[in-house]
This record gives C-alpha cells, structure tokens and sequence, in this order.
C-alpha cells in the first residue's frame, strides 16, 4: 500500500480524534456552565460569603400585674480571630489560666478555626476584666468582644417550671419559654460579607446588613404573689410529710386564667448545670395520675343532672359491696346505714358511689366523663401537655363500671382535673385554662391579647352545679374536708386518697397513695379553684389531713389579696 | 510580494491565532494573580510571561528559518542530549511541591520536562521517518516502546506523571500517522493496564497521585482533601454561567479560592471571568491552532515533515483535552498545562518553538 495514502487515511483519523475532543469538552462545559450552573453558583456563594449573625434581645416574661418574671441583660462574650494571632502557642498559655480552661484544648480551638472562635460565653464581669488587663499589658491581638444577651430569672426558681428557660443560644428549651419562642426570640440581624479561601472578611465588601428585631414581651396570667405563698406552702407539706413530689394549680374558674402552679421538686433556671429531668417537670400538666375520690364530684355531677336523684336521695350502703371478685369497702368501716346522696360525697362513700354509678350505668358515665374533657388535652398553652386516658366504653369491665366512680382505672393531669371542678364553680361553664395575657412588641404596641376567657363551652346546667356546690361545701363544713376550712369564707371542694397504681403490673401499690383536695373559695360566687396533690406522703394519707390544710392556707392568702369580701 | 504569495510561505491563519491565544493567555494569567501576589507586584508574572513570549518568539524565527530536514541528522545526539537533561535535572535540579523537575537560572526557571517533550517528537519522527512504513512487526513495536521509554522512565522518577503521560500522547499519536498496525495498539493500551494495576498494587505511585487521578470520579468523598482543587474548579466555572462574572472580577478566583489559579487551573479562571463564551472561544482558538497543524501534516509531502507536525499536535491536543477536561471533573488532575495559556516560561517557549517548526514544514511543503 501506498504509504502516502496510509498516512493520509491515518490523519482523518487524527481528525475524528481531535473532533471528538473539542466536542467533549465543549459538551461538558455547556453542562457546568449553563445546564447546572445555578447549583455552582450557589455553591460559590455560600463559600465566599460570612455571614455574622446578630443575635436580638430575648423578650421579657412578666406576671399578670407586670413584675419581672423572666429578662434579659447584657453580658460580654469573650471570641478570638486565630488568625490574627501571632503566636498562638503563647497566646494559648496566657490565656487558658485567666478562662479556667484547658491549655491544649485551647490551642486545638484556635488552630482549628481560623475565622472566629468563642473564647468564653455570656463571662462574668471578673473574668472579662482580667482579659481586658492581660491584653493590654502583652498587647495581645485577636481578641475580640461582644455584648450578648442573657437570660436572668430575678425571683430565681419562683415559677420556674412555668417559665421553662433557655440555652447558651437564647433559645427556649422549656416551658412558656419555648412555647412562646417564636415571640419572645424576636429576629436576628445579619452581617453578610464576603471573606476569601483562608476565611478572612474582606472589610470594604459588607453588603448586607440587617438589624436584629428585638423579641416580644409577654404577660401571663402568673401572680408572682400567689406563686410565691403556694410554692411555700407546698414545699413545706411535701418537707412535712417527707413526700416524693406534690403540686399546686390556682386557677380563675370564670376565664381559666392560672394564677399559680409550683411544684415541688424545683430548680433555678438560673443555674443550666442543676437542671434535670426529675426537677424540671412541670407535673401538674405533663403527668399523669389518677385522680381518686375527687372524681366523684364529676360522677354526682352527671347523677344530678341526669335527675336520677337530687342531694336528699336516700341510699341504703352496706359496709363492701361485691363487683365481680373484688368487694369493695369505704376507707373508714361503718355498720350497714342509710346514706343521703349528699353525704356520699360529704362522707366518700367508695360503696356508696358504687351505687350511684351503677344506677347510671355504664354509658351514662362516659357520657360525663367526655363532657368533662377527660378523653382530651385541655389545650393550655404550655408544651408537652399530658392526655388522660381510660378504657373506651365498650371494654369497660364490670370492676372499671365500679372504679372509675371513685377514680381508679382512669388517669388524667392535675390541671384537667381542677379544670372540672373549675366548670362546676362557673355554673358549669368551661373555660379554657391559660397562661397567656397578652404580647407587647419592642416598641410597646400590644400586639395580641387575650381579655375575655375562650371558647366557652357549656358542660352541665347551672342548677345541678348549684347543687353539687353545696354538696362540697357539706364537704368542708362536715365531711372528710374539714381541714380546709377558711376563716370567714365558704369554701367548698373535695378529698381524694388515691392508691397509686404499679408501675409495670397490673393491681396497686399497698402502700403508696396520692393525697389530694380540689376547692373552690368562695362558693357562692368562686373566684377560685385551687388544687393540691401531694404524691407518697409519708405517715398519714389522707387528702383530707395531707392536701386539705394547704388548700386552706393558700386561699386564705388568696381570698385577701385579692381582695374578696368574704361571706 | 502580493499577499497570496506570502500566504503560500508563512501560515498567516496560524501566526493570527497563535498570537490571539498567547494574549488570551498573558490576560487570564493577569488577572489570576492579582490578589496574593508575591512581594506586591501584581505585574510580576504577566512581566515574565511577556519576557518569556518574546525570548519565544525569538526561538520560533529559529525553529522556522532553516531546513527542518537537517535535523533527521541530529537525531541520536538529539536523544542523548534529551536524556543528558533529564538525568541532571534528577541530580542537580531544584525541588518543587514533591518533584524534582527545575533548573535554577538566576531570574528564570527551566523546566527541561517541556523542552523535552519538543525534543522526543523530534528523534521519534527521525525514528519513525527512518523506517519508511516498515513498522508492522513486534521489534518494531519493542523500539518504538524503547525510544519513548527511556525518557519516561527519567521524569517518572521526577515524579512527574504529567510529562510521562504528554509522552504517551506523543507515542500514540505519531504511531497512529506513522501507520502502526491494530494490534500493536492493543497491545500497548493492554500494558498499559497492566502497568498501572501493578503500579496501584505496589505503591509506585505516591498516594497523593493516585488520589489526585481518582478523584475526579467522585470529588465529594474527600471535599477537603484530594477533592478540593477539582471542587473549588468546578465551582469557579459553573458559577461563571454563560457570560462569566467580568474580566478582573471573578469572586472564586479574586479570593483564592481556586488553587494554581495562573497555572493548572488556568482555564477555570477564564471559565468563571469569561463564562461559557468566553471558554468556547479559547477551544475555537485551540481547535482552529490543531487543524492547522493537522493541514502542515497533511500537506507535507515529507513523512519526516508529516511526523514532526503530527507529534507536534499529538502534544498539544493531549494537553488541551487534559488540562480543560480536569477542570471540569472530565479527567483526572494531572499537572499539565494548557499550551500557551497556562503561565510557565519554559512550556510558552518550547510551544513557540513548536509553532516554529510546524512553520517551517508549512513553508516547505512541497519540497
């Protein structure tokens, strides 16, 4: 063959190889360049451009007559530029002693992040002064501050797990805290500049800047008083009777406004590092017990409503009765006698409600039982409510017909609970319960508010809540209530001495018991409901003995400074 | 002398566009090392790389002027001389980021590598040239192998796996014009598999090399690490979209994120400055260079002639599919820069000498 020609053929072939090429590469590059280059794009900005965050000043949290529940101060946060520093080593050595820090852990920092790094946080004013020395007297570089708000709980744990608190970051992490972040968190404002590869900003080329909107505040329907008389007074029943845990609602019955709720144990939400699971539970909403006898204020409820009897029915009780396997028994033995309905609940008959609800039957209980709420949250606003919960009406057994009168078989929330006794106080409306009053912005604009109460609902008719009020005042004047009798008022409620159900099995503890008593002061017109749970009290039992005599006190205080005229 | 009768001597279309794309170059090199500029000078490489296209242009009347023929003489003192720098640039040359591949001249570096490169298309032409077509049998691969392998095995030891690979190109590409059957095709491509496999197998290669030509299938597994170049790169050029961001204002570039910005990563400088247009451009620039050199092969009447302008372009179009495909993520990151754009004295010099000899073939054409 010719070899002209050979190489000739060889060179088309040159040809197509370098055809091929070009259109490789072109193809390519209109794929990075156009197909997908909005994703580059991106990309490239997000790289070149650092953003400083301003973090805005966190709204205060005030209580319902404008005291400082929760605020907000300044405080210098200490951050280093490493690479401004010269010597980082050294830098390091001198510094780590005045921060209390590790040396190398330090050093790790500042040769890590070469852009920023956070020195000390929200330092306390020593601290930030012997940096403030040390730095003029080496000339050190690199050292930078910055002021940054900090939440500071004046009355300390006063109200604290209503409050919730927040984390290094000013953001909420329990509590109304959180519950109203969005509001009380307010807008961060930025800085947007663009920095280059080894991450400094590039000082003329700032291009954004955005102010910080400063949080809302808030007022809640907390009186910083009444919080402050029903945790003592509850600290000092659960020290008393050496108890586990114990809580307290004061609520307005009429717009479900909750003037205080304290529990015990407690913590300063001042102090992050003390805070745990066990102390920070706002239990009177986010756990479940069941209620005991004060439940049968809500049976007699639907009895009398029903007209299946009034307060003068009478009812003969023998000393157990027997449901199923299980005989039941009143808490103190009596001889066989006639009981009227009213001292059933005067007296908590456990035999004599047994009676009543057997004569209403079982879907006539329920029936109640949903009118009251017990199958729903209450819809406070606070996170991590707690939904009650008991059988559905048709798996009822016979001994769920018989327990669930007097409270047993059935959970709900502490606040659910007052919530019922609150809607037999209203004339059995309900209302309800909340914390919110209302939102003021920065500028001081009332910008949502909450006046009169919401979403009314009627649950039972005036008159049968007439009655079931004098039915508890019996309770107090004479019943197992006496103990939380109020000089010059009239008060009214009921006693509960719950057996705690076992954790993991089925059947009751033996001896471990919630000690309850929910009231209403004054009756004939209640501005009041307060409830108190004393769990596992030590020694005596009894909600009447145990939880009765805080009631007591915690409305006597109430009833005066609120100024309620007695009788 | 009329127009046409100079156009039959001197590729005019050729000078035109070697010219344009030596601008091209000394622009995009400008505006690469305008921040992080050593000693404050923001001219200082444009500065050499002018000094260099001049010293270049110097060296290319010198590669035009005589009759190209003559050099089939030198061609084993040619050789010699070729591995002679590649062994003393081993022995006494300076090292550079891992490879020993400079000789220190006072103000200029010299790379031999690239003057190298001219060198082998020279003798492996005269070798080829000298055996007329004959090349069908297995001795005639083993010498065409052992030509090209000596010098290979010499940068290698640099390490400088980019030269290698041009040299490959350079075997190839001249192979294929010179008439090499199928097989011997085959068989290289099949050793070179197997080459590569034992390479992977015994650590011959450095592991950052071995990263660096396997990163570009998948970058994002290592962001930081061996990914980076090829990431900041990819974003440089995509981010410059269509029309580019302006000459001088490329933000990738400006603030160094893109590494090598005046030399490897030349062409994503311009991709991002410049965009699609202006990238496509610089390809119809370096096609338009390539075809003219394919045309001097063509019409050489030589197969001497038609070799030296066939390795010529073998080089440059490897180069090119190399150094453009990295930088977006189409072939492995290998130090080889892009002909008469990327900044580097020696390659815009030995290039122009290149230019030089394929206007010499052109000249000679007919003879």
């Amino acid at each position: 063959m010719n070899i002209i020609h050979r190489v000739e053929r060889r060179l088309i072939a040159l040809l197509v190889i370098i055809f091929m090429c070009i259109v490789g590469i072109s193809g390519r590059l209109f794929f990075v360049q156009a197909v997908s280059a909005a994703k580059y794009e991106k990309e490239a900005e997000r790289q070149r451009l650092c953003v400083i965050e301003i973090p805005p000043e966190r709204g205060r949290i005030l209580d319902r007559n404008g005291n400082e529940l929760a605020v907000s101060v300044m405080m210098d946060t200490i951050y280093a530029t490493p690479y401004l520093i010269e010597d980082r080593e050294g830098f390091a050595k001198k510094i780590a002693p005045i921060l209390k820090v590790d040396e190398h852990e330090l050093l790790n920092k500042l040769l890590k992040q070469g852009n920023f790094t956070y020195l000390a946080r929200k330092a306390d004013s020593q601290t930030v002064q012997e940096i403030k020395k040390a730095v003029q007297e080496n000339r050190i570089k690199g050292i930078g501050f910055l002021k940054e708000s900090k939440r500071y709980y004046p009355n300390q744990s006063l109200g604290s797990h209503v409050l919730g608190f927040v984390g290094m970051d000013n953001k909420g992490l329990s509590g109304l805290e959180i519950y109203y972040d969005n509001v009380l968190y307010g807008k961060p404002g930025r800085i947007e500049a663009e920095r280059d590869a080894n991450g400094k900003p590039i000082p003329q080329s700032i291009q954004h800047s955005y102010k910080a909107v400063d949080g809302s505040n808030i007022r809640i329907s907390i009186d910083r008083e009444i919080q402050y008389e029903s945790e003592v007074e509850l600290a000092a029943a659960v020290q008393k009777y050496k108890a586990k845990s114990g809580s307290v609602i004061v609520m307005n019955p009429k717009n479900g406004e909750i003037y205080a709720m304290a529990n015990v144990p407690s913590f300063d939400p001042n102090q992050l590092n003390t805070i745990n699971n066990i102390n920070s539970r706002n239990i009177a909403i986010t756990d479940l017990y069941e209620p005991g006898s004060t439940m049968k204020a809500v049976i007699a409820c639907g009895a009398l409503e029903e007209g299946l009897c009034n307060p003068l029915t009478q009812f003969y009780l023998e000393p157990t009765i027997q449901i199923g396997p299980k005989s039941i028994k009143d808490a103190h033995s009596r001889p066989a006698e006639n009981f009227t309905f009213s001292k059933i609940i005067q007296e908590s008959s456990n035999v004599g409600i047994v009676k009543v609800g057997l004569m209403m039957g079982r879907s006539k209980i329920d029936k109640y039982l949903e009118k009251f709420g017990f199958r729903c949250k209450t819809g406070v606003d606070f996170p991590g409510e707690a939904k009650g919960y008991y059988p559905k009406v048709d798996n009822w057994s016979q001994m769920s017909l018989a327990n669930i009168p007097f409270g047993q078989g059935i959970s709900t929330t502490q606040l659910r609970m007052a919530e019922a006794f609150a809607t037999i106080a209203n004339d059995g409306v309900s209302a309800r319960p909340h914390f919110l009053l209302d939102v003021t912005d920065p500028r001081g604009r009332v910008t949502q508010s909450i006046t009169a109460a919401q979403e009314e609902k009627r649950v039972v008719d005036p008159k049968t809540c007439e009655e079931m009020k004098s039915i508890l005042e019996n309770a107090v004047l004479d019943g197992t209530g006496t103990q939380a009798k109020v000089l010059n008022y009239r008060v009214g409620g009921k006693t509960g001495t719950a057996q705690k159900a076992k954790v993991n099995s089925r059947g009751y503890e033996k001896d471990k018991y919630v000690a309850s008593f929910i009231g209403m002061a004054p009756v004939q017109d209640p501005r009041l409901i307060i409830s108190v749970v004393i769990d596992e009290p030590q020694e005596n039992i009894y909600g009447g003995s145990v939880a009765a005599p805080v009631f007591s006190k915690i409305a006597e205080f109430t009833l005066r400074y609120l100024k309620i005229p007695p009788q | 002398m009329d127009l046409s009768s100079i156009n039959r001597k001197v590729d005019i279309t050729m000078i035109i566009v070697v010219t344009l794309l030596c601008i091209y170059g000394a622009v995009a090199v400008f505006s690469a090392t305008q921040s992080g500029v050593r000693g404050g000078d923001s001219y200082f490489f444009l500065k050499k790389q002018i000094i260099s296209f001049v010293i270049g242009i110097a060296a290319l009347l010198l590669m035009s002027v005589f009759n190209y023929n003559r050099l089939k003489r030198y061609m084993i003192p040619a050789y010699i001389l070729n591995i002679a720098l590649l062994v003393a640039v081993l022995v006494i040359g300076k090292e550079h980021k891992g490879a020993q591949s400079w000789f220190q001249f006072g103000f200029f570096q010299f790379e031999p590598a690239e003057l190298t490169k001219l060198i082998l298309v020279v003798t492996f032409a005269s070798f080829l040239a000298s055996r007329k077509g004959q090349l069908d049998s297995m001795r005639d691969l083993l010498a065409s192998l052992a030509h090209i392998g000596v010098p290979l095995l010499l940068v290698l030891a640099q390490p400088d796996l980019g030269t290698a690979l041009c040299f490959l190109a350079i075997l190839l590409g001249m192979m294929l014009v010179a008439g090499s059957p199928a097989r011997h095709f085959a068989i290289i491509i099949l050793a070179g598999v197997i080459i590569a496999f034992v390479g992977i197998q015994f650590h011959v290669l450095k592991d950052y090399q071995l990263d660096r030509l396997t990163v570009f299938i998948s970058p994002d597994n290592d962001p930081r690490g061996a990914g980076y170049n090829l990431l900041q790169s990819k974003i440089a050029v995509g981010s410059g979209q269509l029309f580019g961001k302006g000459l001088f204002s490329g933000t990738q570039t400006r603030l160094q994120f893109l590494p090598e910005r005046h030399t490897d990563f030349i062409f994503a400088v311009i991709g991002e400055e410049v965009g699609f247009f202006g990238t496509v451009l610089l390809l119809i620039l370096l096609f338009v260079l390539v075809m003219r050199g394919l045309q001097t092969a063509a019409f050489s009447k030589n197969l001497f002639g038609t070799l030296l302008a066939t390795g010529i372009i073998s080089l440059w179009l490897f180069q090119i599919l190399v150094n453009a495909g990295m930088t977006i993520g189409l072939m492995p990151i290998t130090g080889i820069p892009l002909p008469f754009i990327s900044y580097g004295n020696s390659a815009l010099i030995v290039n122009l000498m290149g230019v030089g000899m394929l206007l010499n073939i052109y000249a000679r054409r007919y003879v």
